[in-house]
């Protein structure tokens, strides 16, 4: 009986009860929303680098390494020389590798010059390799082959001219112009980095730097061949065994040709959480600042209420409403209000996941959920609906004690 | 005895003065009793202690003979949704039930209510519910309107009817019929007494109006039950 009670006694203060409901939806939307975010990018992320073992590159700074060699999001450190690539290719421990050359873009999207074995080795998310949406990928040093969204934002079609310019981003100061490159494929969709990139072979590379400086600033051999670059800024490889791996990266970091860096992706990149976790951690404390105002509103909303219902409490005291039914009625008011916020704020941000997914995929590269409510998210609604009903004790000992100085009489 | 009040002082709180104060006052069982006296002279107060809403400060309150007054505020609620039946002046509904659901409210609280009027399931109660309101004259369709949209007579005839649920050892009324005319006030206060000879309750009303002494067995003023309380107030 008394959940009719507090639903009907409810829908007679219909406009305060849908503003908590909305305060407190905002707030679960906030918590539940920043957290999927962030736990999203760091699948993505996560994903990005899944299949790649160990990356190699000239000495320096292992963040940087990874931020520009798989996210593009840094300047490349200086090349590594070919031999060292191949010496790399026939290590016993290697079971593929990708080279990476970098340093060229094309309105914004940065230029990866690498070779088939991208296409073949390279791994994303849960296993899954790169296809080509249309296309197929380049063979000769004038093709170029685009990330989806790439061609997507730039309108590009099988056959288009592609100038590319020097310089990762930015205005571009010097264009390649004497050397066009031709679209011969577009890759899928995938939600890494991929798809903002374009990529060309490294003889490519070569061939529009032919003239300038290549890429570790070394003029080419006479008579090198095409495939075979004096230098890249990084190798991805992918080990026979996982357990190579740090046997792998110390012999690397010992390499006496060249001073070498071997990091490990997946150790950088909790790394970087570690260091993104006090932003973090800001947005959490603002979200849990929204939801204490929203459990204040609740509060002074139910507690406001009390006075026009003291004939409401009267008459159920009357009835023989002890203590415990009072509290049953009032904490459940704030239980059901939070029910209900908590399911309208995790129905918006269904709804927008569901709206912005097509345009996050495409525009930003991220993945977005597709879930209602996740079991991981489980214990912090929990918390916001004890925190709900725990705030309606504050009124639901008001209301009692008003009942009880009102007696049979309640004041109006 | 039904109910018995013996040297019962209450003081406001911060006076030390008391109130109210009654030596000794009973009432037997089935015997309906009407308490008159002016507006403002503590009648009200008298039947909070009575429905063990308030706290007794001093002296003792039984009914249907439990020391009531000594019980837990807890047990008092519980001992109310059992054994009492109230009416009070006005706002006696819950606005946004229906008169069915305002009568079976104390039904909610008490099993033993239930189980004297054969009802154990919450259609059993409905029926029971509707043949109260039924005998206090409203009619199956007015029964199922939500309770604002009743007139204040057909309120103060719900209110009854949720009293007598249960057939409670004592009904206490605050004067139920004192915003009624003469006619209506007549035809509700036969009807409810009527009801409580059938279900053996006892009534305690009370009223600034004699003029309804009529209907009860014994008439009691206020002034001489409250003999040596201060009511300057």
């Amino acid at each position: 009986m008394l959940p009719k009670v507090i639903l009907a006694s409810l829908r007679t203060r219909r406009t305060s009860a849908l503003l908590i409901v909305a305060a407190i939806a905002l707030s679960v939307l906030m918590i539940v929303g920043i957290d999927r975010v962030r736990h999203q990018v760091r699948a993505n992320f996560a994903s990005t680098v899944s299949g790649i073992d160990l990356i190699v590159s000239a000495r320096g700074g292992p963040m940087n390494i990874l931020l520009y060699s798989v996210f593009r999001l840094s300047d490349p450190t200086a090349g590594i020389r070919w031999q060292t690539v191949e010496h790399l290719a026939q290590h016993p421990d290697v079971k593929w590798w990708i080279p990476i050359a970098l340093g060229d873009s094309h309105r914004g999207f940065p230029v990866v010059a690498t070779n088939e074995a991208y296409l073949t080795h390279y791994r994303y998310g849960r296993d899954q390799a790169l296809a080509l949406q249309q296309g197929e990928w380049f063979v000769g040093a004038d093709q170029v082959v685009l990330g989806s969204a790439v061609a997507r934002q730039l309108n590009y079609q099988q056959g288009d001219k592609v100038v590319l310019a020097h310089g990762a981003s930015g205005p571009a100061i010097v264009e390649h112009d004497n050397h066009p490159f031709t679209v011969v494929g577009v890759l899928a969709p995938t939600g890494t980095p991929v798809d903002q990139s374009l990529h060309i072979s490294l003889a490519g590379m070569a061939a529009i730097h032919n003239g300038g400086a290549f890429l570790s600033g070394m003029p080419p051999l006479p008579g090198q061949q095409a495939d075979k670059p004096d230098s890249v800024n990084a190798v991805m490889l992918g080990l026979t065994r996982r357990t190579a791996v740090l046997s792998l990266q110390r012999e690397l970091s010992r390499y006496k040709p060249e001073p070498l860096s071997a990091i490990i992706p997946g150790v950088q990149l909790q790394r970087l959480w570690r260091i993104t976790a006090a932003g973090e951690n800001a947005l959490r404390a603002t979200s849990l600042a929204v939801l204490v105002v929203a459990l204040l509103v609740l509060v002074s909303t139910v507690l406001a209420a009390l006075e026009g219902r003291r004939h409401e409490l009267a008459v159920l005291r009357a009835a023989g409403a002890g203590r415990w039914a009072v509290y049953g009625i009032i904490v459940g008011e704030s239980l059901c209000l939070t029910v209900m916020g908590c399911l309208l704020g995790l129905l918006v941000l269904f709804v927008a996941q569901w709206g912005l997914a097509p345009l996050a995929l495409v525009e930003w590269s991220l993945r977005l959920p597709e879930h209602f409510l996740a079991l991981r998210e489980l214990p912090a609604v929990a918390a916001i609906l004890v925190a709900g009903s725990l705030a309606g004790l504050i009124p639901a000992e008001k209301a009692f004690r008003n009942s009880l100085a009102d007696g049979l009489t309640p004041r109006n | 005895m039904v109910l018995h009040l013996h040297d019962l002082k209450y003081c406001h709180p911060g006076q030390d003065h008391p109130f109210l104060r009654v030596s000794d006052f009973f009432l037997e069982a089935g015997e309906r009793v009407l308490l008159h006296g002016p507006s403002g002279c503590g009648k009200s107060t008298l039947l909070s202690l009575v429905a063990g809403i308030r706290p007794v400060p001093h002296g003792s309150i039984q009914v249907a003979g439990q020391a009531f007054s000594a019980l837990s505020q807890r047990r008092r609620d519980a001992f109310r949704a059992d054994h009492l039946g109230v009416i009070f002046q006005a706002f006696n509904l819950l606005p946004y039930l229906n008169a069915v659901d305002n009568v079976t409210l104390s039904a909610g609280f008490s099993k033993r209510r239930c189980e004297r009027e054969g009802a154990r399931s919450k259609a059993q109660r409905q029926q029971v519910a509707r043949a109260l309101l039924q005998r206090l004259g409203l009619d199956p369709q007015t029964s199922a309107l939500p309770a604002w949209q009743l007139s204040f007579g057909q309120q103060q005839r719900v209110a009854a009817a949720r009293a007598l649920f249960g057939k409670p050892e004592l009904i206490i009324a605050d004067e139920p019929t004192s915003a009624l005319d003469n006619h209506s006030r007549d035809v509700l206060l036969n009807l409810l007494c009527e009801l409580c000879e059938q279900s053996g309750s006892a009534l305690l009303m009370v009223s600034h109006d004699n003029q309804v002494a009529g209907h009860f067995q014994r008439s009691v003023s206020f002034a001489s039950l409250n003999g040596e309380g201060d009511h300057a107030a």
